[in-house]
């Protein structure tokens, strides 16, 4: 479906938003793609770096601790201390260097010469061990009687090339917990130190020491994996859950331990920066959008209101509001175009004012012409009469005749004036209950003579009776005569006037149809106006009080009509059969 | 000329407005919604978890017994802080006949955990056995205890004295298995490690219902199990772990200092330490600053002496043991037959960690001033064995020091009951005795003064210091702490945490 806009101020405002958005929305997307890459990047280095640096610490941390002990037995060896100075040494140096918690020297044979401690020594000398730096092995890392972990160093003594016993070295790890406690990063990322059998030693959370002390293996865990997976020796990235928490670990190992060291970050604070930043650029953007829009609508707004004015003030002149005026101030072509409807709308009041005055002139002068016309015969006829009657040479028969002229004039002007005087004040109409029928054919006796003076075959058509309607008699009666008259004037001899009456439903009509001439379309809307006439002569007002007359009574007068083939009026009034007639005011 | 304004905005127009701003608020609520979301909060616990260990060399057990008696007993009064009496179990006191008569006024409606009730003919009848456990032979200066009313009680010393006054913080229970007593938990009949919150204790029912302790081999081993949450306090927690455990979001801990003093007591009979001028050399010979650093990581407090460094007498009288190698030298070349002569003497130690740590401290101290000390580590009950026979020359522990006069004197004096290895001398005991029968607190404050310069001019031992230890507790709890006092004075208010931020220190 095609879209369609149809207001100019909407289409203003989409356009500037378009303009002006699409490039900052591309630019937009172009900043993001490129934050959130330099950001993963970035903070992964970060965390590299960190990780690289805490695995130097401990390195250096532990082989300057087996370096401790490897100095120690060399003040031990071949120095020919005594015993009582071997054990004051190493007691010294346990208070001295508090990682080592016991310090013993055993000979050859493996039995303790001198300890550290004061009572027994617990340390025994370790089997399986590894190389920490030249000439110091370490055990593996262990969980000890309190459930921590701790190491045991191991020096190989030897005098002359010849073995010389053992110096064993108790190293507790606790101070490289607090060196891994010490390493954070923002506030939830935290590092921890695996061992190479996947036990961990260490973790910087201080709720996960717990871990430590049930000596969790952490094999399964992604950057252990991650890391193991590894060719080479670099540091290892990944991006992981664990435990419902989306995490950024990076591991590396200290390859002198074989030890991995993990830093964890939780991504959401990782990338807190970079995701404010999003945030804020989203925003940005979405706010730009609007402030756009809405620019762009106010500016079209303020563009399309004069024509909105302007269409407003055309249809109120189109119905007829000739007193709309507009008032633009914009001081641009729009002002211009105010100014020229305000103009426009003026010179249609001053014509529509000389059209009203032309028209009274036309009537006046139609009306003026029908008196004149319609008055002129009879007048005359009476003035020819009287001044025939005043003459001494007219015969009896000649004034009777004459006499009758005069009073059949008279009473044409009697019914002229009449007919003005209803215009003005129409004569109240009785009601009564009448017989449409009877009261029908008494006017089309008396009208057949005009009808076969004029050629025109006058005939009546009635509908099974009775058909009562409330109405006045003598107004009704004008009525018939007065279409019948219209009627029987309008047709051409030989043609005919039909009058009709009928029963439809709850009413009753009385049609008067005639062949003659017909009455032109754009001519029939006004037929029933006052002063308009087709004939030659007359003022115009019979068909006017016809229709003024019907609709005192209730009922309604239509016409029909086709140029050369006839005219139809018809009446209808509401049936009352069993009704009293009450009389109506007028 | 009429002026008419444009039309209201079309409809359309409104709509396409009324879609933006629904984008824009839903992309603005997404924009600035808050991350994470809030954590399920957990049903208040009301069964409190021990684990108890001995940082020190003697067993749990010792310590479990001390715990029973702080939970389920009570005495007349209690020694704060400066060694002053507060009121307990008594509202109050008055002493009378020249100080010989001490009438003590009872709280009254205290019940014992049978709820027969506290008055003062039930204390008159247990206070005797009761004294001659806590002030041994010296009970016998007790002359006279009645009950003068249902709430008022008199003890009468056969002289007035200033420990009469310490007399009320013997504990007060009834016979039975276990004793009965008036505190804030009971135990469970035949436990040791099961109380119940007492319904009817006088200050009000705990919050927490239940405590179960569990023993431990040792402290760290304790430690671990916090750290898993199957504890929720650790009974004591030593100098190695008090830092390891600081930086914990799930635990609190609460310092203290302990009421032992490290001290390195000399047989008075030894040939190698009896000289005065040895003691005087090894006294100033150590540096205890240096001690506290090394040997308690910094957890502790130097010793002003035998006498509770925060003791109200001892304000005004307060001595400096101070560190003078010189001073040490050249004591010690006094009591020296021959300048290359190096005194040795054999330090025995009970089998501790700790202990072992300060000796070794002590030992090299010594060193630097020419005095070979040996350590010799012996297991405890041997150890009071030897002490007893006299078979020793030095011996290095804490030994109970406060906050009252009281105590050191039950351990320096001849005559007390805790002086197993008859440390001290005439002099220290004539300086005690000062103490103990002066009548006013300015004859109180003048002995005092005058203990302290015996004990600088003729030391019996070397005081070392005063260890910090703490408790951790767990953050479920809330715990109303003061500083420097041990939290255990407020058990009885703990409860569970409705709020997981707490403080993490006193």
């Amino acid at each position: 479906m095609k879209l369609r806009i149809r207001h100019i101020a909407t289409r203003f405002a989409l356009l500037v938003g378009v303009a002006a958005v699409v490039p900052l929305l591309a630019y937009g997307a172009v900043s993001l793609l490129s934050l959130q890459r330099g950001t993963h990047d970035s903070i992964v280095t970060g965390n590299v770096n960190v990780a690289t640096r805490a695995a130097e610490e401990i390195r250096r941390y532990v082989v300057s601790n087996a370096a401790l002990l490897k100095a120690l037995s060399a003040d031990l060896q071949n120095t020919g201390l005594e015993r009582r100075q071997q054990d004051q040494i190493l007691k010294n140096y346990v208070l001295e260097f508090r990682e080592f918690r016991e310090i013993t020297l055993f000979d050859e044979a493996g039995a303790p010469v001198v300890s550290s401690r004061a009572g027994k020594p617990r340390i025994v000398i370790p089997k399986n061990t590894a190389p920490v730096v030249e000439g110091v092995d370490m055990s593996p890392i262990r969980v000890d009687e309190d459930l921590l972990p701790t190491a045991t160093f191991v020096v190989r003594l030897t005098r002359l090339n010849q073995g010389a016993g053992w110096l064993a070295g108790e190293f507790s790890l606790e101070e490289m917990w607090r060196m891994v406690d010490r390493i954070r990063i923002g506030e939830h990322g935290y590092a921890m130190v695996i061992a190479p059998g996947g036990e961990l030693i260490a973790h910087g959370d201080p709720d996960k020491k717990a871990l430590v002390a049930q000596a969790r293996t952490m094999t399964a865990h992604p950057l252990v994996a991650a890391i193991r997976d590894k060719r080479d020796e670099g540091p290892a990235s990944l991006e992981y859950t664990d435990e419902n928490r989306k995490n950024l670990g990076v591991a590396t190992k200290i390859p002198a331990l074989g030890w991995t060291v993990a830093v964890e970050q939780p991504t959401s604070e990782a990338y807190a920066n970079a995701t404010q930043l999003e945030r804020q650029l989203r925003i940005a953007i979405l706010a730009a959008l609007l402030v756009m829009v809405v620019v762009g609508y106010l500016f079209g707004r303020s563009f399309i209101n004069p024509i909105l004015e302007l269409k407003r003030a055309t249809h109120d002149v189109a119905a007829g509001r000739l007193s709309t005026r507009v008032d633009i101030t914009t001081g641009d072509e729009f002002t211009d175009l105010g100014e020229s409807f305000n103009t426009m709308a003026d010179r249609l009041v001053q014509l529509q004012e000389d059209v009203k005055r032309q028209e009274r002139h036309a009537m006046f002068g139609r009306v003026a012409a029908g008196i004149v016309h319609d008055l002129s015969h009879p007048i005359q006829n009476i003035g020819n009469s009287t001044r025939l009657l005043l003459r001494d040479d007219v015969d009896q028969e000649s004034r009777d005749m004459f006499r009758r002229t005069i009073e059949r004039e008279l009473t044409t002007l009697k019914r002229f004036m009449d007919d003005l005087r209803n215009v003005v004040k129409p004569k109240p109409i009785e009601r009564f209950a009448m017989e449409v029928n009877q009261s029908v054919t008494e006017i089309v006796e008396s009208m057949r003579p005009e009808g076969d003076r004029n050629g025109v075959l006058v005939e009546a058509r009635y509908a099974p009776g009775p058909l009562v309607i409330e109405g006045d008699r003598f107004a009704l009666g004008r009525v018939y005569r007065n279409l019948m008259s219209n009627a029987i004037q309008a047709t051409a001899p030989g043609g005919s006037v039909t009058i009709a009456t009928a029963r439809v439903g709850d009413h009753v009509e009385i049609s008067v149809t005639d062949t003659g001439s017909g009455i032109p379309a754009d001519r029939l809307s006004a037929i029933f106006d006052d002063f308009v006439t087709t004939k030659r002569r007359g003022l115009g007002l019979g068909l006017a009080i016809s229709k003024r007359i019907v609709e005192q009574l209730d009922g309604t007068i239509v016409v029909e009509s086709e140029v050369g083939r006839g005219t139809a009026f018809t009446l209808r009034f509401p049936a009352r059969d069993d009704r009293t007639v009450q009389v109506a005011a007028s | 000329m009429a002026e008419q304004r444009g039309r209201s905005r079309p409809g359309g127009t409104r709509l396409a407005f009324g879609v933006i701003a629904v984008i824009a608020g839903a992309t603005l609520s997404w924009a600035c919604r808050p991350s994470g979301g809030e954590a399920p909060k957990a049903s208040p616990p009301t069964t409190l978890r021990m684990g108890i260990s001995q940082v020190s060399a003697t067993n749990p057990g010792t310590g479990l017994r001390q715990l029973n008696s702080l939970l389920t007993q009570e005495s007349l009064a209690r020694a704060i802080d400066d060694g002053r009496m507060q009121p307990s179990l008594a509202e109050g006191w008055t002493p009378q006949n020249g100080g010989r008569t001490l009438v003590v006024k009872l709280r009254p409606k205290i019940t014992f955990h049978d709820g027969s009730p506290l008055d003062a003919a039930a204390i008159a009848k247990i206070l005797p056995d009761s004294l001659k456990d806590f002030m041994g032979p010296f009970s016998s200066e007790v002359e006279q205890i009645r009950a003068t009313g249902p709430d008022t009680l008199e003890i009468t010393f056969r002289r007035p004295s200033p420990f009469l006054l310490e007399t009320l913080e013997s504990p007060i229970q009834r016979p039975g298995t276990p004793p009965i007593g008036t505190g804030p938990y009971i135990a469970a009949p035949g436990s040791m490690t099961a109380f119940t919150a007492n319904a009817g204790y006088y200050l009000g029912k705990p919050a927490i219902e239940h405590i179960n302790v569990t023993t431990y081999p040792t402290v760290r081993a304790a430690w671990a199990e916090l750290l898993r949450d199957r504890i929720d306090w650790l009974w004591e927690v030593g100098p190695d772990a008090v830092d390891s455990m600081t930086t914990s979001n799930s635990v609190a801990m609460f310092t203290y200092t302990r009421r032992y003093q490290f001290v390195l007591a000399f047989n008075p009979s030894a040939r190698a330490v009896r000289s005065r001028d040895v003691r005087l050399g090894l006294n100033a010979a150590i540096d205890r600053d240096r001690l506290v650093k090394s040997a308690l990581n910094g957890h502790g407090t130097p010793s002003v002496g035998m006498i509770w460094p925060r003791h109200w007498a001892l304000q005004d009288n307060r001595t400096a043991l101070a560190f003078d190698p010189g001073a040490a030298s050249q004591a010690l070349d006094r009591a020296r037959p021959k300048a290359s002569d190096r005194i040795h003497f054999t330090c025995l130690v009970p089998p501790d960690a700790l202990n072992e740590r300060v000796a070794l401290e002590v030992k090299r101290q010594f060193e630097a001033v020419g005095v070979d000390m040996s350590v010799e580590e012996v297991p405890q009950e041997q150890l009071f064995e030897r002490l007893g026979k006299g078979d020793y020359e030095a011996t290095l522990f804490e030994f109970i020091s406060g906050p009252t006069l009281f105590r050191p004197y039950l351990v320096w004096h001849s005559g007390g009951p805790l002086n197993w290895g008859r440390f001290g001398g005439p002099n220290i005991d004539k300086a005690l005795d000062a103490v103990r029968f002066s009548g006013t607190d300015a004859e109180y404050r003048a002995a005092v003064a005058n203990l302290n310069q015996i004990l600088l001019e003729d030391p019996p031992g070397v005081f070392l210091a005063w260890q910090e230890r703490a408790r951790a507790v767990s953050r479920r709890f809330s715990v109303p702490s003061e500083p420097g006092r041990d939290i255990l004075g407020t058990l009885r208010l703990w409860k569970p945490a409705a709020d997981t931020r707490q403080a993490s220190r006193n």
